[in-house]
């Protein structure tokens, strides 16, 4: 288990949306920390908050949302608080983010490497030379030639272009990288080779990241820890190990059902009936209720917090069974 | 022996690359499909597997009779679909439908839902009255599990859910009742629940009304659960096509062995995967010999040479090298 100190540490963070002239909440009492070198999974279906939690995180919460309470301790400063100069110091310097949509975002007239080099001079204090021989370390870094830095973004593959975006990323040493669907575009090959490459600047640069992603399958092949998500709670957190072997929220334990596996007996998938309660509709109670096979009167009337299932292996669920016994 | 209902022949498929005004004139074609031939059995799923770029929506399209572009012979039931006149193609219209990945694109947002399910009606069946049309639709939406059907008829797209949009696109392909389904990475957008949902529905739904899958996808740990042979594309090629089972369990081509390596599940643990490098070519660039030769990580002298001739062991057509018969297959691949 990873014993390193926490780099980031989120304390009951709450933020909400305006739809029309009534504020939602989005986000309820979300609490995690990340340690230094692990890879931390942000897990869930689509509307769950995932995107929302690192973008609330990271202070960059949308016009029509805004932080309602809590903390995001980042290296002494409370993120949350901070002013937007002081904030542009910690983006991409301290903290990077990967995009699903970075696909897109690189500047398509002008050559690769001369982007990077841009965001070095300009943000890390490199002289022009230096930038450039910084370039060609990244590019061979990220698995590129570095004599493809000369390309423009069009020469490139979709694959080869989220490496750059990895390598932009990086390029700065931040301590902390979120990374945000950043294969889903991908194929399965690519996806596997962008995989491979974020695990090895984990292992080689002891580079901390938050790994967002819908691909539960996925989440298990990279992370450390994962936290699943659901209706804008986190709902089981734990080690990779724990959750996906011993699942203890009803929630989770379906969803794990859920995925198609590679081996052993071909059963029926089996599907979650119903569907996530809508921003418009928090219920009272345990948001999962309505779909869930155990609930009762207790979680009608309070959500449940998150209980320990076992040291490191939480759940929010007052049904917790003992998925640990006999097996440690 | 099951009976066949589709029969493809050597078929290929050309592009004419666009290339701007200097270089027009020129020979650009691109072989997006090249010479391929498989079979689909009445009442089957058939998986076409492969990267983007491989040209697995092209033969999709193809199939569909959708290409002027395709040569050679695409035969359903008796007939071929590329040499067909015209009263003959609209019929084969409403015999085969197609099903399409994203749910939110491919519905009009301005149209109501019976307007999406009956157009098929409207098209291929015009002498239907409105009530016989209404009833159909309403069948079509039973079926896919919107109930009560009638609820449904005015409402618009947006109004509907991930899952549900998808519901009533393949209600939309199943109005006319047709005999052969193109499914073309028809989960792929939705989350790992839904995903299951769908599929579970058109499983129910082929048994229900008999009707044959080609299903395109990428993901391969689901073909498990769905499909009866699968159909490993590469850059316009067939590499090897045979029971779901089987091919997953012991796969005789280094391509299919690599995609099976990377695919993520949530029994494996950390490890470092052998993935293969770089990237599938672009069709107008096919390197000699075996078209997968760049990137296998068994690679041999004469793969860079000869292209290798399709070989049929056990029930399996595989295209390599490395398959010399079935003696040798024996040795050299299964794990037992």
């Amino acid at each position: 288990m990873n014993t390193q100190p926490s780099i980031l540490t989120v304390d009951n963070l709450t933020a909400e949306f305006r739809l029309g002239e009534i504020y939602y909440p989005a986000l309820h009492d979300l609490s995690f920390d990340i340690r230094q070198g692990e890879i931390f999974g942000l897990a869930g279906e689509s509307g769950c908050g995932k995107s929302t939690t690192a973008t609330a995180v990271m202070n960059m919460l949308p016009e029509n949302g805004r932080i309602k309470a809590g903390r995001a301790m980042f290296e002494g400063h409370n993120l949350l608080t901070l002013s937007e100069k002081e904030l542009r110091r910690i983006w991409w310097g301290k903290i990077a983010m990967i995009f699903q949509g970075s696909l897109n975002s690189l500047n398509p007239v002008r050559r690769v490497g001369s982007q990077i080099a841009e965001v070095l001079v300009l943000k890390g204090g490199l002289s022009k030379p230096q930038a450039r021989e910084k370039v060609n370390e990244l590019f061979s870094l990220i698995g590129i030639r570095p004599d493809r830095s000369r390309d423009y973004p069009h020469e490139f593959s979709g694959g080869m272009r989220q490496r750059v975006m990895i390598a932009m990323a990086v390029c700065l040493d931040p301590g902390l990288v979120i990374a945000d669907e950043c294969t889903t575009a991908l194929d399965v090959m690519i996806q596997a080779q962008i995989v491979n490459l974020l695990k090895h600047l984990n292992q080689t640069l002891g580079l901390s990241m938050i790994f967002i992603n819908h691909d539960l399958a996925l989440v298990a092949e990279i992370c450390h820890r994962v936290a699943i998500m659901y209706a804008g709670r986190i709902v089981e957190m734990g080690s990779v190990g724990d959750v996906f072997a011993r699942p203890a929220h009803p929630y989770v334990r379906q969803l794990v059902q859920a995925l198609p596996l590679m081996e052993g007996p071909v059963d029926r998938l089996k599907s979650i009936p119903g569907s996530p309660p809508r921003l418009q509709e928090t219920p009272r109670g345990c948001p999962f209720l309505p779909r869930c096979i155990d609930g009762d009167d207790a979680c009608a009337n309070q959500v449940p917090p998150m209980l320990p299932v076992h040291p490191g292996h939480y759940a929010a669920c007052f049904k917790n069974k003992d998925v640990h016994e006999g097996s440690r | 022996m099951k009976a066949s209902l589709v029969n493809i022949r050597n078929m290929s498929v050309w592009f004419q690359a666009r290339t701007g005004i200097v270089r027009r004139g020129k020979n650009n074609a691109v072989r997006a499909v090249d010479g391929i031939d498989f079979e689909m059995f009445s009442g089957e799923t058939l998986a076409l597997v492969g990267e983007s770029g491989s040209g697995k929506t092209t033969v999709g399209r193809a199939v569909m009779g959708l290409l002027r572009e395709a040569a050679g012979e695409i035969w359903y039931k008796d007939l071929n679909v590329l040499a067909a006149d015209r009263e003959n193609r609209l019929r084969l219209r409403t015999k085969m439908q197609m099903i399409f990945q994203d749910p939110f694109d491919a519905m009009n947002p301005r149209e109501t839902i019976f307007k999406i399910v009956s157009e098929p009606l409207a098209i291929h069946c015009r002498n239907l009255t409105p009530a016989a049309q209404r009833k159909r639709v309403c069948r079509a939406l039973a079926d896919v599990g919107m109930t009560p059907p009638e609820d449904f008829l005015g409402r618009f797209p947006h109004e509907l859910s991930g899952g549900q949009r998808q519901r009533v696109l393949i209600a939309g392909a199943l109005v006319l009742e047709p005999d052969l389904v193109i499914a073309d990475e028809p989960v792929s957008m939705l989350d790992a629940s839904l995903k299951v949902e769908i599929l579970n529905l058109l499983m129910k739904l082929q048994k229900k009304r008999n009707f044959t899958q080609l299903m395109i996808t990428h993901d391969l740990a689901l073909t498990r659960y769905v499909a009866d042979r699968i159909a490993i594309m590469y850059l316009g090629k067939l590499l090897e096509i045979g029971p779901t089972r089987d091919v997953l369990a012991r796969p005789y081509h280094p391509y299919t062995q690599s995609l099976i390596k990377v695919v993520p599940t949530v029994d494996k643990a950390w490890e470092e995967k052998a993935v293969l490098s770089g990237e599938i070519p672009h069709p107008s660039n096919v390197p000699p010999g075996c078209r997968f030769h760049p990137r296998c990580p068994q690679v041999m002298e004469i793969c860079r040479k000869k292209i290798p001739e399709p070989m049929i062991v056990d029930q399996r057509m595989v295209q390599c090298h490395l398959v010399k018969n079935a003696d040798n297959k024996r040795k050299g691949f299964t794990n037992e």
